[in-house]
């Protein structure tokens, strides 16, 4: 009888001290789980200071570089060696399908100058 | 003789006996049960008072002497711009604190002098360098007669922590979320700012402050008499709803193109304000709203409060020739016109009391609506006014976005100033033909060429594209209606003729407008300010220009706004800040040039031709 209620004693103590480490390590988890959205948060916070259009545009020209005069985009008139290829990877029919001299086409099919 | 013995010789005494002597015993024992029976029965009422009748109270009072509640702060959502970068953010930082008490001498119960458990001199000392504060006004804190003071808020992180590792008695450090703009100044009025409780007090910030803030939830711990949190203790938590992040139809890229090209324009004509308005025509999204002088809203401390106002939306001007592109698309819609009507347009006229002049004087031309347009001719606007009369001038104003507010729903957006047609009065209707005695703002004014440019269609502005929640599921936005038609597709491709004309043509006012390889349409517009602290006019002028591209499709509407230049000229101050937005949004929305020779092909031919002779030249020369 005494050794059952030794028994009890005993497991209900281990059973209790387990309980309070699986809790001091929830805590622990979650005080990282915030320490880590809080450098998240800086983090987010300091890439968009970095990449402020105004700040790129100093350093760029501190490192020499001038602004282009003018940005045009040109309209790609025929097919080009790319396309061709990406064609014959999936086996599409460029050659017939694209005419050699194609209209301009608006949007996807600019390269910038 | 003792009184037993008188006894004694009276009546025999009798002895006491065992009897007698157990029936005292079981009389006390009696007695003692009943005290017994009697504090079982009290403790055994008390415990069925707790354990029973009472056990949900004293449970409760149990609870609370245990409990610890922590209020779980939400995180305000952040503003972002079209493209999902960040225009607002908010941070962890550190807010320190004192206990002035610790740093007073008390008495103690005795009567006793007990010292200070701090030297405030000494504290001060350490925390100045790290609050950014003067040693004495630290001290002064310190011993200030309160529980709590504040030495310094939302400071830096880091910083919070070297003040936790020192461990100075009587300071403490919370954390505290801070509002930051990475962009410093960048759509400063567009965003606006917080107070430091992280309220919305301007802009975006103030519009949306519901739904950024989020909800607070909390936290309930058990903790030990002590103070000790119990780690397997209870423990509940609801957690806290972060605030949505505010999607803005902003672009940063454009953003920063317009403010760069206003702050430029207003070094450059010396001018006391410029303000950008970009609206893409397809959608009617303000790609960029910008307005200077303005502010950093990181630290607004210095900063002037009058710049903090979204000029684009409060302040209102007279739009000037920029006006007559809506009067004369009035009477092509009516019918009364077309844009090859011919007019004899004199230098001057007179109507009711007031003679209307022509910007110089020239003899008496023959002219067609297109150039009455491209000269932008007061006179010519005025006859073609004439003809449209108040009441339909006055309607079709007001179905292009005059006189109401846009659905913007800016604090301090101003409705501009058309009075109905009825309260109009001899020279009102040539008055405001050419675009005075009428104000609007710039964003009403890029509005109403937005529908000519949208052939006719006009739709509410938009700032706003969306919320976000933290399921990442887009919210809050509807669907585009149809929109309110206000003249014809036809009327309205008439009207883009004439105003690349404005820009293009021989005589154009606008011509510094061009973009090169796009072909562009708009109108400037130059008129003198009101005079504010009398009736009439001002000596100091407001010049605009407004216009889109591609004049064939249009993709974009540009409206600039110059308060006070030198020169005064929209075509001079205003058209090359419009000229140098378009470039950057037309880049930056990858638009299809309409206006350019070059092709790839050209290119290659050259770069071919360029190889050739640089061949031949090595040829040659070896």
């Amino acid at each position: 009888m005494f050794g059952v209620f030794c028994a009890s004693v005993f497991g209900v103590v281990a059973l209790n001290a387990m309980t309070a480490a699986e809790a001091v390590e929830a805590r622990d988890i979650e005080a990282r789980i915030v320490a880590n959205e809080r450098q998240l948060s800086r983090l987010v916070a300091e890439v968009a200071a970095l990449e402020e259009p105004a700040r790129i545009r100093t350093l760029a020209e501190e490192s020499g570089m001038i602004v282009a005069p003018t940005t045009r985009f040109l309209p790609v008139q025929r097919p080009l060696p790319a396309d061709a290829g990406f064609a014959a990877a999936f086996d599409v029919r460029a050659s017939t399908s694209v005419p050699a001299a194609a209209e301009p086409v608006p949007g996807g099919s600019l390269m910038r100058e | 003789m003792t009184r037993r013995g008188a006894r004694a010789d009276a009546t025999p005494v009798r002895p006491i006996g065992r009897h007698n002597a157990s029936r005292v015993a079981v009389r006390r024992i009696r007695l003692s049960l009943l005290v017994y029976l009697m504090v079982m029965a009290v403790s055994v009422a008390q415990l069925v008072s707790i354990q029973v009748v009472n056990a949900d109270e004293y449970a409760e009072r149990g609870a609370r002497q245990r409990e610890r509640v922590i209020e779980l702060p939400a995180t305000r959502g952040r503003i972002l711009d079209r493209q999902g970068d960040v225009l607002a953010t908010s941070v962890d930082s550190a807010t320190v604190y004192a206990d002035p008490r610790r740093f007073r001498p008390t008495v103690d119960a005795n009567g006793k002098r007990v010292p200070p458990a701090a030297d405030a001199h000494e504290v001060a000392t350490r925390l100045a360098p790290l609050v950014g504060r003067d040693r004495q006004q630290l001290v002064a804190k310190l011993r200030e007669d309160r529980h709590f003071v504040y030495l310094g808020r939302q400071l830096d992180w880091d910083t919070g922590q070297q003040i936790r590792q020192l461990e100075l008695d009587g300071i403490g450090v919370l954390t505290e979320p801070r509002r930051v703009y990475p962009g410093s100044g960048l759509a400063a009025q567009v965003v606006g700012f917080t107070d430091i409780d992280s309220v919305g007090l301007q802009g975006i910030e103030q519009i949306h402050n519901e739904q950024l803030r989020g909800n607070a939830g909390t936290l309930v711990l058990e903790r030990t008499p002590a103070g000790l949190d119990i780690a397997s203790g209870m423990r509940q938590v609801i957690p806290s709803t972060p605030g949505r992040d505010v999607v803005l139809t902003i672009d940063r890229d454009i953003q920063h193109a317009a403010e760069a090209a206003a702050s430029k324009a207003m070094i450059d004509a010396q001018a006391r304000a410029v303000s950008v308005v970009v609206l893409d025509v397809d959608s009617f999204d303000v790609l960029a709203m910008a307005s200077t002088p303005g502010f950093d809203p990181n630290d607004r401390r210095e900063a002037d409060r009058a710049n903090w106002r979204n000029r684009a939306v409060t302040d209102v001007f007279e739009p000037g020739s920029s006006q007559k592109a809506l009067t004369i698309a009035a009477a092509i819609e009516e019918g009364l016109i077309a844009p090859t009507t011919q007019f004899s347009v004199a230098d001057r006229i007179t109507v009711s009391t007031d003679e209307f002049t022509e910007l110089s004087p020239r003899p008496t031309l023959q002219m067609s609506v297109e150039e009455i347009m491209e000269r932008s001719s007061n006179v010519g606007t005025i006859l073609i006014a004439q003809e449209l009369g108040e009441e339909r001038l006055d309607r079709y104003l007001r179905a292009f976005g005059y006189g109401s507010r846009t659905a913007l729903g800016f604090p301090g957006e101003s409705a501009g100033l058309l009075r109905p047609h009825e309260q109009w009065w001899g020279t009102s209707l040539p008055t405001i033909a050419i675009g005075h005695g009428v104000a609007v703002t710039l964003m009403q004014l890029a509005a109403a060429y937005g529908t000519l440019a949208n052939d006719g269609v006009a739709h509410e502005p938009r700032l706003l594209r969306g919320t976000v929640g933290s399921d990442g599921v887009v919210a809050g936005v509807e669907p585009r209606g149809e929109g309110e038609r206000v003249v014809s597709a036809q009327t309205a491709q008439a009207v883009r003729s004439m105003l690349v004309r404005a820009v293009e043509g021989e005589h154009a006012t606008g011509s510094r407008a061009r973009v090169e390889g796009y072909s562009v349409g708009g109108k400037t517009g130059t008129a003198r300010k009101v005079n504010a602290s009398s009736a009439g006019y001002s000596d100091q002028h407001m010049a605009t220009f407004v216009g889109f591209a591609p004049a064939d499709n249009p993709r974009i509407v540009v409206a600039v706004m110059v308060d006070e230049p030198t020169p005064i000229y929209g075509g001079l101050v205003a058209a090359p800040v419009f000229s140098e937005v378009m470039e950057v949004a037309l880049t930056v929305l990858r638009v299809a040039p309409d206006r350019s020779d070059a092709t790839l092909d050209a290119m290659f031919s050259r770069v071919r031709n360029l190889e050739t002779a640089t061949s031949q030249r090595t040829v040659g020369a070896g």
